[in-house]
């Protein structure tokens, strides 16, 4: 027969050994996601013109095979094909989400995502103009950082860590007047 | 597409309730703040009514009850369920009349109502219409008996035309959107429509952002949809181009969506001629003209939950593409395909770009979806250049923001001559195996791949290498591309073995000789009694996508290589 107390530290030291055989080390490699981060941002805000002098046309060597050699121009220490072509296409949408920004209508979030702040003096259609862009913008952020975590080999349960780490960057480069989420729901303007 | 039925009757219902609670029937006058009962759509319209009145109605008192007339000219409205749903600047001239017993709880009335929206702004995200372009108007006539509102006859103009009859919707007590919608769609109504003003107000503007595609494509003739007792039929003829050329000429639809939820309903999409021409680049196809598909019926077949079509079997005048059948489940947006079968394909036949004779024979007996991947299950065999390629594991990410898909390649017996004979690379004899394992395609560029190319040493051909091919092995592996002068003397030279590996990932590339002695890799390795070696110059590098491009744009543009000969 076992004794009460020796049965409980019977209990006790197999709970030990049993949360020590499932603890799991999950390894997030913040380091390049923050380098990854700020590259990607750097580039996707960069005003055209700015890439030393890169060629940015794009210049397919077949059909078969077409590689845009300004979308190999930079180069990240995270970086594949779908990551590229989601950078140019927000490089190409930037230029008119920027005036929302500036105006305060249109925040970055912690979440590393755009959300619309006011709609305060559009016109419905306009609206609806911007309400599409960032939806657009929403959509190919989430793509990226999906890429961003498989290049990585990072799970995708760890997806809102690379979102926040992006965020960082989306806030920090983007332009004055700008709404920022500092803190979960509060806004402050830049 | 509940989303769009919504939206057709967002107007005549909105109209419809704010007549039944028109305060010129209970209480006058017209800024009265009595809304009690009022659904969010109609308490809207009411806000914006109150605000601006403009019009004339009167009444009359008989023993058949009281008669009401209400004319409304309502200028500039403006209203907002929430971000997503709001109307503005909209102009409204309302004609109702109304005849009977309006007592609370036990209303017996006919009512006629016309109504046309010539001015206005509607967001209903992501669709947004512009009313001065898309001008509209309705007219529609029945009673309210019982608690409920019958709908004789209502004629509504605008993008398209919807007449319908025999509607009974309950005004008392809560039911759900999708009870509404399913009486509406089990009533007797007909919408008709020119399909590219349907297609551009419903498709092209509302997703040409998130899915640039849908601007390529424009839908022309016209669509016509019929609720009739239990079933739907959407009948359609028309053509569709594709960059401004015709793809699909004589298309015609005959489908039935059965509203019961133990039945299916048999139809199907035809066509004349199809051209796939316009799908690729010009250039791509031989005899972009000749590339067609004519005459095809494809079987359809509409359950209340799910739908199929197939078998279709394209002839392709260069062999021929079938499927058994594409089955769905509408809750899930699930797609299972069945039986797609590859005959005798020649690539060489259509394509302008492919160089050498390609034969495909395909069996993938399904395809579902894992996660947001279209796994194919079986393979494509084709045989090429002597030898032999098999495709595997085939997956496509069509939903993806940037289109992936892959595959595993493994091939064999490749004879070298065949393949770079009319190449610019130069010419190679052997023949060699290998793979291309974990092939990620994003869009048409490549994302990752692990490829091995090696000497098969079971086909008996002779190895030879010129001049040309080993100064653009040399660029691949790092090398200047100079070729001694005393190699210049010769044309070609003999060699053992070709071994190369190549892997990318995260657009790096890493390329390796198969053979190696002491710390010197070799991607061409010379016989016992002579020959050359190409070496790898940069065997513990990595080169960045970009020093590829480089170096794949320099292949054929040199005449120079470093190489050993003896």
């Amino acid at each position: 027969m076992i004794g009460k107390k020796n049965y409980r530290l019977f209990i006790t030291a197999l709970l030990f050994l049993v949360t020590a055989c499932v603890t799991v080390n999950i390894y997030f490699p913040a380091a390049e996601v923050r380098k990854a981060a700020e590259d990607i941002v750097k580039d996707v805000r960069q005003k055209q013109g700015q890439e030393n002098g890169q060629d940015t046309t794009t210049s397919p060597t077949s059909w078969l095979f077409s590689v845009s050699e300004a979308h190999a121009a930079g180069e990240l220490t995270v970086s594949n094909a779908t990551i590229r072509q989601l950078k140019d296409r927000m490089k190409k949408r930037f230029p008119s989400l920027a005036p929302y920004m500036k105006r305060g209508l249109v925040g970055e979030g912690l979440d590393g995502l755009l959300s619309i702040r006011s709609l305060a003096g559009l016109g419905l259609k306009q609206k609806a103009a911007l309400k599409k862009l960032v939806d657009a913008e929403n959509k190919d952020r989430m793509a990226l950082y999906r890429a961003v975590a498989q290049a990585l080999n990072i799970p995708a349960s760890q997806i809102s860590r690379v979102q926040a780490i992006f965020a960082q960057q989306w806030q920090k480069t983007a332009p004055k007047g700008t709404f920022i989420e500092k803190k979960p729901g509060k806004w402050v303007r830049k | 597409m509940r989303g769009l039925f919504s939206l057709l009757f967002f107007f005549a219902l909105a109209l419809a309730m704010a007549v039944f609670h028109c305060p010129c029937l209970h209480a006058y006058p017209l800024d009265s703040n009595d809304q009690g009962g009022l659904r969010p759509h109609a308490k809207a319209l009411w806000q914006a009514i109150k605000h601006y009145p403009h019009g004339e109605f009167e009444t009359k008192q008989d023993p058949q009850g009281l008669h009401v007339k209400c004319r409304l000219l309502l200028k500039g409205l403006a209203g907002q369920k929430d971000e997503d749903h709001a109307f503005e600047d909209l102009d409204i001239f309302l004609n109702l009349q109304a005849d009977g017993s309006f007592s609370p709880g036990a209303e017996d009335f006919s009512w006629t109502i016309k109504a046309a929206w010539p001015r206005g702004q509607v967001l209903f995200f992501p669709w947004f219409f512009d009313l001065s372009q898309i001008k509209g108007s309705l007219k529609a006539r029945g009673r309210v008996r019982n608690g409920s509102l019958h709908i004789d006859d209502l004629l509504i103009y605008g993008p398209f035309t919807i007449k319908a009859g025999g509607v009974h919707l309950p005004l008392q007590g809560k039911s759900a959107s999708s009870d509404y919608l399913q009486r509406l769609l089990g009533s007797n109504w007909q919408m008709s429509a020119d399909i590219q003003r349907a297609y551009n107000l419903f498709v092209r503007d509302a997703f040409s952002d998130s899915h640039p595609i849908v601007k390529e494509f424009r839908p022309e003739g016209s669509a016509e949809v019929r609720g009739q007792g239990d079933n739907v039929f959407l009948t359609l003829a028309g053509q569709l181009l594709y960059r401004s050329k015709k793809f699909i000429d004589g298309l015609k639809a005959v489908v039935c969506y059965p509203l019961k939820k133990d039945r299916c309903e048999k139809g199907y999409v035809s066509w004349q001629d199809m051209f796939l021409g316009p799908l690729l680049p010009k250039g791509v196809f031989r005899s972009p003209e000749e590339i067609g598909i004519s005459g095809k019926k494809l079987p359809v077949t509409l359950c209340h939950d799910r739908g199929s079509f197939g078998p279709l079997s394209l002839d392709l005048g260069n062999g021929t593409i079938s499927f058994g059948e594409a089955s769905f489940l509408f809750s899930h947006g699930t797609l299972v395909l069945r039986g797609i079968k590859i005959k005798d394909l020649k690539p060489h036949k259509l394509f302008r770009e492919v160089p050498l004779d390609i034969v495909v024979e395909g069996n993938l007996p399904e395809a579902r979806f894992n996660g947001d991947r279209l796994v194919f299950k079986g393979s494509l065999n084709v045989e090429v250049a002597g030898g032999m390629v098999q495709i595997k594991n085939i997956w496509i990410e069509p939903y993806a923001a940037i289109l992936r898909w892959g595959a595993d390649i493994y091939f064999k017996h490749i004879n070298l001559k065949a393949v770079t004979e009319n190449t610019s690379f130069g010419l190679v004899t052997g023949a060699v195996e290998g793979w291309v394992k974990g092939l990620v395609m994003s869009g048409s560029q490549p994302e990752a791949f692990d490829l091995l190319v090696k000497t098969d040493e079971k086909a008996s051909h002779s190895k030879k290498i010129s001049i040309k091919a080993i100064e653009n092995l040399s660029i691949l592996g790092g090398g200047g591309g100079s070729v001694s002068f005393l190699g210049q003397l010769f044309k070609e030279f003999s060699y053992s073995k070709i071994g190369i590996s190549c892997r990318l990932k995260n657009d790096v590339f890493e390329l390796h000789g198969l053979y190696r002695k002491g710390d010197r890799e070799y991607l061409v390795k010379r016989g016992f009694f002579g020959g050359v070696n190409v070496i790898n110059m940069n065997p513990k590098g990595k080169i960045s996508f970009r020093d590829m491009l480089d170096r794949l744009k320099r292949i054929g543009k040199s005449s120079q290589s470093k190489v050993e000969v003896r």
